[in-house]
């Protein structure tokens, strides 16, 4: 186990490597003279414009910024927004938490709503609860989670005025008023999720429930409940941390999409405004860290598959 | 033919398997009740796109000022929008973009992952493990994020995020193509070829290639439904479609902030974008049915 | 009068099928005594499997199963209740079946596997389940039984592995042991030892074992009494060495005959795979095939008759093969091995 993890995460680290090439090479792409932008949007001399180079090094060959960039990044100095010059660093500090709020929340609820829903369909199989289950998981993934949101405001906070339609409230302020703006955003990006985590699971499970170790399991006269949970669905559940995974690049920009609509100040408007506002340094700084940060959870997956599945080998992974 | 005798007869044995397949497959296709429904939508979805200009009443940009925010009506079938301009039309007009996009994202995919896959799977070794590098640092980069960036350095523009969506899934289909072609290398015609001397461009072109193509397909059912969706995405966060080209993605987030006075804005490319995205998928699910129920599994 | 272990009278097995429903199994009934080992042969395809499994309804959801009566320890179990059966499985009756690999959770550990069932039944504690698993471990002649209890079944062998299961159908003391093709997926080498084992099991604990296998060989090792089944129904039945010695059936003589020179290594499975021909209710099923048919054997299907003290024949021309010994009846040969 530990031989496996240390050599995944060397492949993790290569792989952080070349993304960050990615982003410095992206980053030197984009338009606007760096020098330029630092002195501010009126036209600045010659002689100042060549100071400012001097100072931040921007003459320096690629690789030379390339290292310095790196080096700076990894102290915590992303840049300051060209908007409001407050720190990158500190605006996702900012703003990170609350997005993870909303991750989390939307896990628990796409977990607490598929993966029972999934263990139906499978077990009543051809029969309505599976008939039913179905047409749920169809909707919530083809319905894209922003028009539900848009919905979801319209009739339960506009007509119904049930729960408020948009603003954030920190818990620290207070908890219900917390909570109370963040129940739709839940609800919105974890239908898709937990439609997701129902599909696989079914599907996973009804290969479990047909397999000759459950039939095994039954030989035994342990009751359905212990067939069906400890032994179909534990197994199955590898398939569904898999999806978990594979569904994380839809969990990134749903939350994006939630937080736009339900004017959640989280990292996804951070994102999305940074790119209207052509603000680079921050979209540099966030991509940088959505990259990582992608990486390390892959790699954390990738090692709960061990956990779960004694039978994983190395090769397997990369199969 | 010319050529060896044991690779015309590899290569005799794969056509009639393929050909024998395919008339079974498209006989059980096209007896499914899935595949007639969703296949039968999805085609409506895309001839409204062909023809969409011949089928608008009106010309996307054509704006009434007089008739602002007006109820659906007679006239004016889903209503209007804040510039007058008429959404069934617009609505229409919006699913030539969707359809664009599923199409060249999913080229894109493709394009880029077969021979990826393929020397990977094939060649192996250090090719491999370069190869399978870039594939995790694509998958470091959501769709999402990749369609930042192009954003950034490119300008956003419908071109950009259809690129960006078709290159987040070029991971999930070259990990899949590397499987089956490392299989498939396996197999006793391959490697009779191979000692036979016959080139690798030529093994890999008539004896894995054709046998990929099932895979393929079922790779490019998943993406299309994908790249709609990513599409409004985009388009909904400025990202891709830029105004006033329609697409249901950018009426969405127009009509965000008129949810109180015009709620109809609202319904119509939202529901578009749904029954797109489900008219591809059960198409893709009959296909992948029919296929091989267990395939292309990600 | 010993007491049976296993009475089955009058059971019909049908599978629901997409357009019709197909009956594998006529009505058949036998009974298993206490402390015998009874062996079921026939072909794939003749419903031997899923008789066996049919005793405690562990058949698939398309499965319906009639019968008359189904005793376990003249305890009734049929008609079936979920409780009943739930009670049943692995406390009277225990399982070994054939694939080992694939007949154990490849998730959990062996230990595990073998606890969960006296839980289940016995009331242990986990620590003492772990504890009787060990020493039901040793009992199967696994070496190092402490360290295997906590392997995964892919560690283990092949041969450990049907060990494995043999030891969880019998933790907790059953009557009976229902064995499908228990060695069909094992090296012969591995083979002798199973059967080896399983028949000090007998001698050691009573157990009695109902074995089902396409292996004549097999059978001749270790059983007492043989029912040979043929398309659904037991053609014939008899002490394993008058079975031997002196077959009756012509579907059995036809068996021993296709046996020294072939291993019958056929391990498809009903339904779906092998082509079912429907079955006629008023014919003898092997008719179509064997040299002696008449019209009476196409006419009305014989019924499972005394031939001989213990022996039971069903058929209408029972008897030594009028064909000389030495030589080979080519025709039913090549029709017994085509069918393979």
């Amino acid at each position: 186990m530990l031989r496996f993890g240390l050599r995944r995460l060397s492949e993790s680290l290569v792989a952080l490597f070349l993304s960050s090439l990615v982003v410095f090479a992206a980053a030197q792409a984009m338009p606007g003279d760096a020098a330029q932008t630092i002195a501010g949007f009126e036209g600045a001399d010659p002689a100042t414009l060549q100071a400012i180079r001097d100072r931040y090094g921007l003459d320096a060959p690629v690789h030379v910024q390339y290292i310095r960039w790196i080096a700076l990044a990894l102290q915590g100095d992303l840049g300051n927004s060209l908007r409001t010059d407050a720190s990158v660093l500190g605006l996702i500090a900012q703003t990170l938490p609350i997005t993870i709020q909303l991750a989390v929340m939307s896990l628990a609820f796409a977990t607490f709503i598929g993966l029972p829903l999934g263990a139906i369909a499978a077990y009543y199989r051809g029969r309505w609860p599976d008939y039913v289950a179905n047409i749920f998981a169809t909707l919530g993934l083809a319905v894209p989670n922003f028009w539900l949101g848009l919905m979801l405001i319209l009739i339960v906070a506009v007509t119904l005025d049930w729960l408020p339609a948009s603003g954030y409230v920190p818990p620290s302020d207070s908890i219900t008023g917390n909570l109370e703006r963040m129940i739709l955003p839940t609800v919105v990006l974890g239908t898709g999720f937990s439609a997701a985590i129902m599909r696989q699971l079914r599907s996973t499970m009804i290969e479990a429930l047909g397999s000759d170790y459950v039939r095994t399991a039954r030989a035994k006269g342990l009751t359905e409940i212990s067939v069906v949970i400890r032994h179909a669905m534990r197994n199955s559940l590898v398939a569904v941390v898999t999806v978990m995974g594979l569904q994380l690049g839809l969990l990134i920009s749903g939350a994006v999409v939630t937080e736009q609509i339900f004017v959640l100040p989280g990292f996804g408007r951070l994102i999305v405004d940074a790119v209207f506002n052509r603000d680079y340094p921050v979209i540099t700084g966030v991509v940088l860290v959505v990259a990582s940060a992608y990486l390390l959870i892959n790699l954390i997956i990738d090692l709960l598959y061990r956990v779960l599945d004694p039978r994983v080998r190395l090769e397997q992974g990369e199969a | 033919m010319k050529g060896k005798p044991s690779t015309n007869l590899a290569m005799a044995r794969i056509s009639w398997a393929l050909s024998e397949r395919s008339r079974q497959v498209l006989s059980d296709f096209t007896r499914n009740g899935r595949a007639q429904v969703g296949g039968l939508l999805s085609l409506t979805f895309v001839l409204v796109a062909v023809f969409a200009p011949l089928i608008a009443p009106y010309a996307a940009n054509f704006s009434d000022f007089d008739e602002i925010l007006q109820n659906p009506s007679s006239e004016f079938p889903l209503g209007t929008d804040e510039l007058g301009r008429d959404q069934l039309s617009r609505v229409i007009l919006a699913t030539r973009v969707s359809m664009q996009a599923g199409v060249m994202a999913t080229l894109v995919a493709i394009v880029v992952a077969i021979p990826l896959g393929l020397l990977a799977g094939y060649h192996g070794g250090w090719l491999d493990r370069v190869i399978m590098r870039l594939v995790d640092v694509a998958l470091a980069f959501p769709f999402l994020i990749m369609a930042v960036l192009m954003a950034a350095v490119f300008g956003p523009s419908l071109l950009n995020a259809t690129f960006a969506i078709g290159l987040s899934q070029v991971p999930y289909v070259v990990r899949i193509l590397r499987a089956e072609t490392l299989s498939i290398a396996q197999e006793e015609y391959v490697a009779s070829a191979r000692i036979s001397g016959v080139s690798t461009a030529r093994i890999l072109s008539r004896h894995v290639l054709p046998n990929l193509m099932n895979t393929v397909v079922v790779q490019a059912t998943i993406i299309i439904p994908s790249a709609i969706i990513a599409e409004a995405i985009l388009s909904f966060l400025g990202l891709g479609v830029q105004p006033p080209t329609p697409s249901w993605g950018v009426m969405l987030s127009s009509s965000q902030g008129l949810i109180i006075q015009a709620p109809w804005l609202v319904w119509a490319p939202g529901l578009a974008i749904a029954a797109a995205t489900i008219s591809f998928n059960l198409f893709g699910d009959a296909l992948r049915d029919v296929l091989d129920p267990k395939m292309g599994r990600r | 009068m010993t007491k049976s272990v296993l009475e089955v009278e009058d059971l019909v097995i049908r599978f629901e099928g997409r357009d019709r429903t197909l009956q594998v199994v006529d009505g058949i009934s036998f009974v298993v005594d206490d402390g015998e080992i009874v062996a079921v042969v026939g072909e794939s395809g003749c419903g031997k499997s899923v008789t066996t499994m049919a005793s405690v309804n562990l058949l698939p959801r398309n499965a319906e199963v009639h019968a008359t009566a189904i005793r376990i320890g003249g305890r009734e179990v049929y008609p079936f209740d979920r409780k009943t059966l739930q009670q049943v499985r692995g406390k009277s009756v225990g399982f070994v079946f054939q694939e080992p690999l694939r007949a154990l959770n490849p998730a959990m550990r062996v230990g595990r596997q073998l606890q969960e069932v006296t839980t289940r039944h016995l009331g242990l504690s986990r620590l003492q389940g772990v504890q009787r698993s060990i020493k039901y471990l040793d009992l199967v002649d696994i070496p190092n039984p402490e360290q295997v209890a906590r392997m995964y079944p892919h560690e283990l062998s092949g041969g450990m592995r049907q060990r494995v299961t043999i030891a969880i159908a019998i933790i907790c003391d059953p009557l009976l042991l229902i064995a499908d093709e228990p060695t069909t997926a094992l090296d012969v080498t591995i083979q002798a030892g199973i059967l080896e084992t399983l028949r000090r099991l007998r001698k050691t604990t009573q157990l009695s074992m109902l074995l089902v296998s396409h292996d004549l060989g097999v059978v001749a090792d270790i059983a007492d009494r043989v029912l040979v089944m043929y398309a659904g129904r037991i053609v014939e039945s008899a002490p394993v060495d008058k079975l031997f010695a002196s077959p009756a059936h012509p579907y059995t003589q036809a068996l021993l005959k296709a046996m020294p020179t072939r291993k019958l290594k056929r391990l498809i499975e009903i339904p779906g795979s092998v082509p079912m021909f429907d079955r006629s209710q008023t014919a003898c099923a092997f008719a179509s095939r064997c040299v002696r048919s008449t019209d009476k054997c196409t006419t009305s299907p014989p019924a499972l008759a005394e031939f001989a003290v213990c022996h039971k024949v069903a058929c209408f021309h029972p008897g030594p093969d009028a064909v000389a010994n030495g030589q080979r009846d080519s025709g039913l040969h090549t029709i017994l091995t085509s069918s393979q």
